[in-house]
């Protein structure tokens, strides 16, 4: 199984550990892992804006870079939907067809195509899952509290796996924390705000981490932590899966 | 004007109004929540209302040719309008056509979009949103918040405030005491006390009588009584609610001494009958002896002077409650009262209090009574409860 790893431009400027745990993990899992060096950002920043048209030059350098893999994997809710729902190349229409149709988020892919029983893992701390509004409403890593469906959560499914962990949830379990891409720089009040108030949540709950399948919420939620000097950190959820167990 | 990001950011610095605005969303959020778990084809109605919506979204202009067809042929006069200033000149020149000044107006969102308010105030024409939360806004010359809730934004005081400049009136405080609220409400929830009893009497094996149903006093003793119940007046419901603010009110600023609004059980069983009886006290003060029940009545447009009081079986239950006080380790009542307060007045009413002899024959009448309801009690209730209590 061919897996190319798709690290998206953020990860790879400030969360490279990220990056790393992921295809550590891939690896781990048995999959045969690409990085082609040439991807760049996705497009979602633009996309997101208003300005699709300007993102033309991402979707071909994606369709370049991801083209020939069995699937593509990323560690990332929102770049992965913004791929699987608007990637187009008028050159290549196929090609883009089939990337949007086998581009994966981490624990999605883990959980419906490797169908993994068991993690190697181990993080004995107590852990709050943030669940990020893409990956769960957008691609569905988990049930919503809007609607009246069963419930499940990928994440928190392969979460549980991992040895010595305590996951606890916040009240709003499935509330945004107000990052929003751009969002956070047009709105910055409100962004910050609505963090502090995702923070206390978790905070409450006495958490010593909080995690996510989106580095860009985390990320988010870091910032304020740090400025509050709150011993609470974040870590992605890539880094925990990976944790502990022997390569 | 300014930005969402500034106005937000000036909202954002009061941040425990931020909190109340953030719970008070939620809250409706919540509730929408509750609505929706409570249906088990919640999705499937949503994904009909969807479809449904689309639906009529991509056959607008079919839909909206018939619709002008079937209302001109009701009589309707029906004008179609390109955007919002055309929309806006159409109704104002029908308010000008007729010679009208002011105009009420109900919710609408497509007024709102069109700024239809804005538009008939620069052309003289006074504007009354009907909508009380839009005519909060209206006020205040702020847009709605809210496409459903347009004032949720808003606190009780700030309405106040408004209705203040605007109308030159306040929200009246409230008149109770945190204390007497939460009385209140604690009085609204279901009875646990009573279903306890229930629960141990049955573990037990016994009947549990109240002391309202040993003398046929519930309300729904009442409609059998009085098989047509006379239409009552808005005003008279309120006695109702008189009472229960009462009988919060009253537990909760009772002094520390005093039995008030207390649940007592004894029971019969010693004297031969397999009955428990509970009946709960509105206010007793063992240190002045003195028994008070208070009774919210409804006199149907009769002066409560012109009543005949008190009633004979109220007289029995005060009787029945001393019989109560004194099994549950009390000092026997040496006087009783009862207060009846209607809407417009209040009579409170010496209760002559029974000598030992009668203290005695009111327990065998109790005795044979709980015998004679729990022995019919196949059969239900026996006739007429209210009779059997006169004293010569």
């Amino acid at each position: 199984m061919k897996v190319g790893l798709f690290i998206p431009c953020y990860i790879d400027q400030f969360y490279p550990g990220v990056g790393i745990a992921t295809l550590e993990l891939l690896k781990k899992l048995g999959c045969d892992v690409g990085f082609p060096l040439n991807q760049t950002c996705c497009g979602q920043p633009m996309a997101n804006s208003g300005f699709a048209r300007l993102s033309d030059g991402c979707d071909k350098n994606f369709v370049k870079n991801f083209s020939g893999y069995d699937y593509i994997v990323g560690p990332s809710g929102s770049c992965v939907l913004h791929v699987k729902d608007h990637l187009h190349d008028d050159t290549d229409k196929s090609a883009a067809e089939k990337i949007r149709s086998s581009i994966y988020e981490l624990t999605e892919f883990i959980v419906d195509i490797l169908k993994i029983d068991a993690i190697e893992a181990s993080f004995p701390y107590k852990v709050g899952l943030h669940n990020s509004c893409h990956g769960q409403r957008g691609l569905g890593l988990s049930s919503m509290s809007e609607r009246v469906l069963p419930s499940f959560s990928k994440p928190e499914l392969l979460l549980n796996k991992v040895k010595g962990i305590q996951l606890l949830k916040p009240l709003r379990n499935d509330e945004c924390c107000g990052f929003g891409g751009t969002f956070s720089v047009f709105e910055e009040a409100v962004s910050v705000r609505m963090g502090q108030d995702r923070i206390k949540q978790h905070a409450a709950n006495d958490v010593d981490y909080i995690t996510g399948v989106d580095v860009s919420c985390l990320m988010h939620m870091e910032g304020i932590l740090k400025r509050q000097g709150s011993k609470i950190k974040t870590i992605h959820i890539a880094e925990i899966l990976n944790a502990g167990g022997a390569l | 004007m300014k930005d969402h990001a500034t106005l937000a950011r000036e909202f954002i610095k009061d941040s425990a109004r931020t909190d109340w605005h953030d719970e008070t969303l939620w809250f409706v959020r919540h509730k929408r929540d509750k609505a929706a778990h409570g249906l088990p084809e919640w999705e499937q109605l949503r994904e009909w209302a969807s479809q449904i919506k689309n639906h009529a979204l991509s056959n607008l202009d079919t839909y909206l040719e018939l619709f002008e067809k079937k209302a001109t042929e009701n009589g309707a006069v029906v004008h179609w309008a390109a955007d919002a200033a055309e929309h806006n000149r159409i109704i104002h020149s029908i308010i000008k056509e007729n010679g009208i000044s002011r105009i009420v107006k109900s919710k609408s969102m497509l007024t709102e979009e069109c700024h239809l308010n804005h538009y008939l105030e620069e052309k003289g024409i006074e504007v009354v949103d009907t909508d009380l939360g839009e005519r909060i806004v209206q006020f205040r010359k702020e847009a709605p918040s809210h496409i459903v809730l347009p004032a949720i934004h808003l606190k009780k005081k700030d309405v106040s405030d408004t209705f203040h400049e605007h109308l030159h009136r306040r929200l009246p405080a409230c008149p109770f005491p945190p204390t007497v609220l939460k009385a209140l409400a604690n009085s609204m929830r279901a009875d646990d006390g009573l279903l306890e009893a229930q629960a141990l009497a049955q573990r037990a094996g016994v009947a549990l009588l109240r002391v309202t149903g040993l003398l046929g006093c519930t309300r729904q003793a009442w409609y059998g009584l009085h098989a047509a119940p006379p239409l009552e007046k808005p005003s008279e419901h309120w006695s109702r609610l008189r009472g229960t603010i009462f009988h919060a009110a009253l537990e909760s600023l009772a002094g520390e001494n005093a039995v008030a609004e207390t649940r007592l059980i004894a029971s019969l069983e010693e004297l031969g009958a397999c009955v428990w009886i509970v009946g709960k006290i509105d206010h007793y003060d063992p240190a002045l002896r003195l028994l008070t029940d208070y009774k919210s009545v409804n006199s149907f447009g009769r002066k409560m002077a012109s009543l005949d009081l008190p009633k004979q079986h109220h007289i029995a239950q005060l009787w029945i409650y001393s019989w109560l006080l004194a099994k549950s380790g009390y000092p026997y009542p040496l006087a009783g009262r009862v207060v009846y307060m209607d809407m417009g007045a209040v009579r409170t009413v010496d209760v002559p209090m029974p000598d030992t002899d009668l203290q005695a024959a009111v327990e065998a009448r109790l005795v044979e009574k709980a015998r004679l309801i729990t022995e019919a009690d196949a059969g239900g209730a026996p006739g007429g409860p209210q009779g059997g209590w006169e004293w010569d």
